[in-house]
């Protein structure tokens, strides 16, 4: 009687930490219409493995919440968690979502490697908020996709910090980290902005604007990779380089 | 410099359980104008009273995260939290919120029932999955805002039971507790379609044109009392009778 309001598709979302705004105002706002986003805050405090750990204990209990709502799919979001946690036990984690689910499970880390090597750049650099150590273990993400991070500009923030920028002094923070690595690193061919917690999307198109490279950011990288294994990826125009190349 | 894609209001929201669901979904929907929900899942896990002050007990700590990521209102939302408390409970959490924030606060229920007495109801008919007492309560709500609860069409089931209906069927459980609701009370002149766990706007506006009088969902009302607050209501029209009245 209803079909037509049905979501077409319904996706579990694990959030990184305690108060959720940024990712759904950003991914209903670019998203094709119909798909319904089911999302856990996990509640992350600090940058620290110790934290990833304890926010990932009741992961089973998060999955049975997410899967008795008939998700078709579950991502883990939030790259510095599993850059904190490292290759291994990143892949043991998502290993465990599929397995305890029986359905498709990923992270926005994938996403953004993916994403990268899908639309043919080999050389990225990158510019977050996190620590030096962090971003060794991205580049360990992005070259198993055989992507090279030739350059990080970071200024490294913790999230109580963080947390309390205005959105427009944030929004502001990417765009002047972003455009100075292309601006120091111009043998890259694109650019990845890290991180959840600014409106990313915008500063990334401003930037693909002046320097004419790809920018990769998490909001469009995840909508990308969840389209595809969903099986329900086309081309979205107006939303970066990302979404528009096939 | 990104003036045109900053959020125009920023509202903070207590959601009542663990999965934020289809409370973002159908706000990102019906309004799909700048505004960004910040969202805490506060995780309601059954309705009695003793669960709703467990989730409550770290209120300060919720509205200290909602403060600094810069809201201008803290609504709570789930309506069975209140009336599982009662109105005087309920107008001393509001109270607090206000006074601790600073902001301006208030709660689904609030929205509901005054934006049934707004547009004009005075006697309404409720359906939900609520229990006897719990509706025994709701009537008070209204009541203080001049409306008469003049029949409950119910099937009291608990959250963790109803989470588990997929879509389709809830759907169609709040359509025919809702026809039941108009059909078995017809001196009502407004039907009040209780709960967000239901994707229910949809179902309102059908109910709308069957019976020829007011459907009141959480969502619309929400939009309506919460634009109020902020100074930025208009009506809106292709949603059903309580987005369309002045």
């Amino acid at each position: 009687m209803f079909e037509e309001h049905l979501p077409r598709y319904k996706i579990g979302c694990l959030a990184p930490l305690g108060v959720i705004g940024n990712e759904p105002y950003e991914f209903y706002r670019i998203a094709p219409p119909g798909i319904e986003l089911f999302l856990i805050s996990v509640g992350l405090a600090e940058f620290s493995k110790a934290d990833v750990e304890r926010v990932f204990a009741p992961m089973k209990s998060y999955l049975d919440q997410l899967t008795e709502r008939g998700v078709d799919m579950v991502i883990q979001n939030g790259v510095p968690l599993p850059i904190l946690l490292g290759l291994d036990g990143h892949d043991r984690l998502v290993d465990l979502m599929n397995a305890h689910t029986g359905i498709p499970c990923t992270s926005t880390v994938n996403a953004v490697v993916k994403s990268t090597a899908e639309i043919g750049v080999k050389k990225v650099v990158v510019a977050n908020k996190w620590t030096d150590e962090m971003n060794h273990n991205l580049g360990l993400f992005f070259a198993r996709e055989g992507v090279d991070i030739c350059g990080v500009y970071n200024k490294s923030l913790k999230p109580s910090e963080f947390l309390k920028i205005r959105a427009d002094d944030h929004m502001g923070l990417a765009w002047q980290l972003g455009r100075k690595a292309l601006i120091e690193h111009p043998e890259a061919d694109a650019l990845y902005i890290g991180g959840g917690s600014w409106l990313c999307e915008p500063v990334a198109r401003k930037l693909e604007d002046e320097f004419g490279k790809p920018v990769i950011c998490n909001q469009t990288s995840r909508i990308r990779h969840m389209l595809k294994i969903l099986k329900a990826w086309a081309p979205i125009q107006g939303h970066g380089r990302l979404l528009s190349t096939n | 410099m990104f003036e045109e894609s900053l959020p125009t209001h920023k509202i903070g929201c207590l959601a009542p359980l663990g999965v934020i669901d289809n409370g973002a979904f159908e706000f990102y929907r019906l309004w799909p104008k700048r505004c960004m929900l910040v969202m805490i899942p506060v995780g309601l896990a059954e309705f009695s009273s003793t669960d709703v002050e467990r989730v409550f007990a770290p209120l300060e700590t919720y509205l200290d995260q909602l403060m600094e990521r810069g809201v201008e209102l803290v609504i709570q939302n789930g309506v069975p939290l209140p009336i599982l408390i009662g109105v005087d409970a309920h107008d001393r959490m509001v109270d607090h919120m206000a006074k601790y924030t600073g902001l301006p606060a208030t709660s689904t229920v609030n929205a509901v029932a005054k934006s049934a007495r707004e547009i004009g109801i005075r006697k309404i008919a409720v359906a939900n999955k609520w229990s006897d007492k719990m509706n025994a309560s709701l009537g008070q709500f209204f009541a203080r805002e001049g409306v008469t609860m003049c029949g409950v069409a119910n099937e009291a089931i608990a959250p963790k039971d109803f989470m588990k209906i997929g879509d389709a069927a809830h759907m169609e459980l709040a359509w025919r507790l809702g026809k039941q609701a108009a059909d078995q009370f017809p001196e009502c002149d407004g039907v009040y379609l209780g709960g967000g766990s239901w994707l229910c706007e949809p179902v309102a506006k059908a109910l709308e044109d069957a019976i020829g009088k007011p459907v009141i969902c959480n969502e619309a009302a929400r939009i309506r009392h919460v634009l109020q607050l902020v100074k930025d209501w208009k009506p809106i029209s292709g949603h059903g009778r309580i987005l369309a009245h002045p």
